[in-house]
């Protein structure tokens, strides 16, 4: 098999694990490219539909053109969308300057009260290993504790593909389906399956996103590439690292560690 | 050529976390801003190469591999995923769990210090989970002076210590990852090595395909309700299967057509080995999760008992009687230790102990297992999904292992 193919069926494989082993999961749906691709995968699962609710942590600093693509494709794929906010951290003072505590209030809450609320147990998302070397040590069912923490220092073993790991009660497994994948993988499924993208990953004026989130925190890159054929063939020759543009990143060392073990994606 | 994930074993400190950033730095595969990082560590940083994997606070900090972690990179040949693991014995599941994800291993073994303990646990390990290409590196020459002798000398031993276990190693090489000899680059400072470095000797191995009958084997994951139909999901693990033909689904021994194949929302005519479909039957009524479905005259063994060669990785010991829970393929039961018939010393080879109590953390043996209903099971050579499973205890998994019979 080759490369492309054996992701796709994996993935589909985690995807239906994740569907038959909990009783209420979920797909969070940021409408980047990745988990976009993630809930693309779904609905091959699923023959076409995705049979539980896909979430979009919203923290009202999105770019418009996310919206926009939210709506459109969420109708048109017919999707359960629930659109999670932290209400009391929208309304108080966030210190916007504090990255941590930002993305903490703002996106770890939000996604925590609607865990709660809904009464889920797994949480498919669409990190991967190549984005970050913190995601690099991450399993494809990775339990959080009652605290919601990753216990990145006592992870569950995971053996091939017998995905046997599960939470405590009152808490919740993160599935992650993209693990393996890497941002070209990502691109070139983009292009084989023809899926929609923000339109911000294309360059206007000598510039364009890599990744995309909340608008203050992100940067656009140097590129010259306005097509799919052009991204692949940046992304084949560049070494500039992916989340280059992204603020998280930039924080203090271990930064990403922090967040991620206080529940962060 | 396709992918190759390759696992970096090892014991402890002997450099298995520095060769795979010495591999991505060498190959121009770190992005720019990483490898400037390096180039100004320079060499006031031994651990700057073993950082790029060890990302953890932890790990920077004590300089030792906590977790597994995989990173990726590309030759014109093909892509290589290498797996970084712990060397530490108290964090074996870490190993073991980036071992069963690998299709080959690069064992690594310091050259001033040989083999040790963990480089032989490894080295059973990566035997008895099936992995057949291995190389072995010879690292740090630099603290043996690049010595000729030395090398031959550590050579012959773990060569002959893993033919002992079944495995021919593909090549075994002198490195200093350190230094950046021979891992991508050839060295000159060992004008007496004419072996292919580290990086040739990887481009060069080639997984062998199963050759021979690949029975059908296709595992059930879940019933799934597809415009008024019953859909069965789940993957094809060997062999193909058509639409029309005839299916049989056990334990339970269901008999039934394969009326469509659906990809996603596309019919297909058929499926072949790794791909995930949904099935449409002409009688999916008592189609579950865990049944395999096979050719009518070729199904796999339905037991209640079977010997396995097993790991334990529980801070809480294994002990006969213990109730645990099989996993194999989509299948999961319930059963008991019947009998721990022999616990393994994986240096000797020898057994510590035959008819045991107990199974500690870190051990490895063969053991019998009685389950409550019939599992269906294949030669691990054959099938390897059904030769293979994880053994959970009180919900959780605390080991796991290879059918023998």
């Amino acid at each position: 098999m080759e490369r492309m193919e054996e992701l796709e069926h994996r993935s589909i494989y985690i995807i239906r694990e994740a569907y038959a082993c909990f009783q209420k999961p979920a797909v969070l749906w940021s409408m980047g490219k990745d988990s976009t691709v993630c809930i693309a995968l779904c609905r091959k699962a699923f023959l076409g539909t995705v049979p539980f609710p896909v979430i979009h942590i919203d923290t009202r600093q999105k770019f418009p053109a996310m919206y926009a693509f939210r709506d459109k494709w969420a109708k048109t794929w017919g999707l359960n969308l629930l659109v999670a906010e932290n209400a009391a951290g929208l309304a108080g003072s966030v210190d916007c300057s504090d990255k941590l505590a930002c993305c903490t209030a703002l996106k770890t809450e939000a996604l925590k009260q609607l865990i709660q609320a809904q009464g889920l147990d797994a949480i498919l998302l669409a990190i991967r290993r190549d984005e970050h070397g913190v995601r690099a040590k991450e399993r494809h069912f990775s339990p959080r504790n009652t605290d919601f923490q990753w216990n990145y220092h006592d992870q569950p073993p995971e053996l091939w593909d017998l995905f046997g790991a599960r939470a405590d009660d009152n808490t919740h497994v993160r599935v992650h389906p993209l693990l393996d994948w890497t941002e070209l993988d990502v691109w070139r499924y983009v292009q084989r399956e023809n899926l929609p993208v923000v339109d911000l990953y294309f360059a206007k004026e000598g510039k364009r996103y890599r990744s995309i989130g909340c608008a203050p925190c992100c940067e656009p890159v140097e590129s010259e590439a306005t097509t799919l054929e052009d991204i692949l063939h940046e992304l084949e020759t560049t070494r500039i690292g992916e989340r280059q543009g992204r603020a998280q990143d930039k924080e203090a060392a271990y930064a990403m560690q922090q967040l991620r073990a206080l529940g962060y994606m | 050529m396709g992918d190759l994930r390759i696992v970096v074993a090892g014991h402890v400190d002997h450099g298995k976390s520095t060769i795979i950033g010495r591999l991505l730095y060498d190959t121009g595969s770190l992005p720019r801003q990483v490898a400037d990082r390096l180039e100004k560590a320079g060499a006031s940083d031994p651990a700057a190469l073993a950082c790029i994997t060890d990302q953890l606070s932890e790990e920077q900090e004590g300089s030792f591999t906590l977790d597994t972690a995989q990173a990726h990179f590309r030759t014109a040949q093909r892509d290589y995923t290498l797996i970084d693991t712990p060397g530490h014995r108290e964090f074996l599941k870490n190993m073991v769990t980036g071992t069963t994800q690998a299709d080959a291993a690069l064992l690594v073994v310091d050259a001033a210090e040989g083999p040790l303990p963990q480089t032989y646990l490894h080295a059973y390990l990566i035997a008895m989970l099936g992995i057949r290409e291995v190389i072995v590196a010879i690292n740090k020459m630099d603290l043996v002076s690049y010595e000729c002798h030395r090398f031959h000398l550590l050579s012959r031993q773990i060569a002959g210590h893993l033919q002992r276990i079944g495995v021919v190693p593909r090549a075994i090489i002198p490195v200093s990852a350190q230094e950046g000899d021979h891992v991508v680059r050839p060295s000159s400072r060992m004008s007496w090595n004419l072996l292919p470095t580290l990086m040739q000797a990887m481009e060069e191995l080639v997984l062998q395909e199963q050759n021979g009958y690949r029975p059908l084997r296709f595992l059930v994951q879940c019933p799934f309700p597809a415009n008024g139909r019953q859909a069965i999901l789940g993957r094809v693990t060997s062999g193909h299967l058509h639409q029309g033909q005839t299916i049989v689904f056990d334990p339970g021994h269901h008999q039934t057509a394969v009326v469509s194949v659906l990809l996603g929302q596309q019919e297909v005519r058929m499926a072949s080995a790794g791909q995930s479909v949904g099935l449409l039957l002409e009688d999916p009524t008592p189609v579950k999760r865990g049944q395999v479905g096979s050719n009518v005259d070729d199904a796999p063994v339905a037991t209640n008992r079977f010997s396995a060669r097993v790991f334990w990785i529980s801070p809480q010991s294994l002990t006969v009687k213990d109730k645990i829970e099989v996993l194999c393929g989509t299948q999961s039961c319930r059963g008991h230790i019947e009998r721990i018939a022999k616990v393994i010393d994986p240096v000797s080879l020898a057994a510590v102990k035959t008819d045991a109590a107990r199974l500690d953390d870190s051990q490895v043996a063969e053991i019998v297992i009685r389950t409550e209903w019939p599992v269906c099971i294949d030669p691990a050579d054959v099938v390897p999904e059904l030769g293979r499973f994880a053994l959970l205890r009180d919900g959780r998994i605390g080991g796991g292992g290879v059918i023998v019979k």
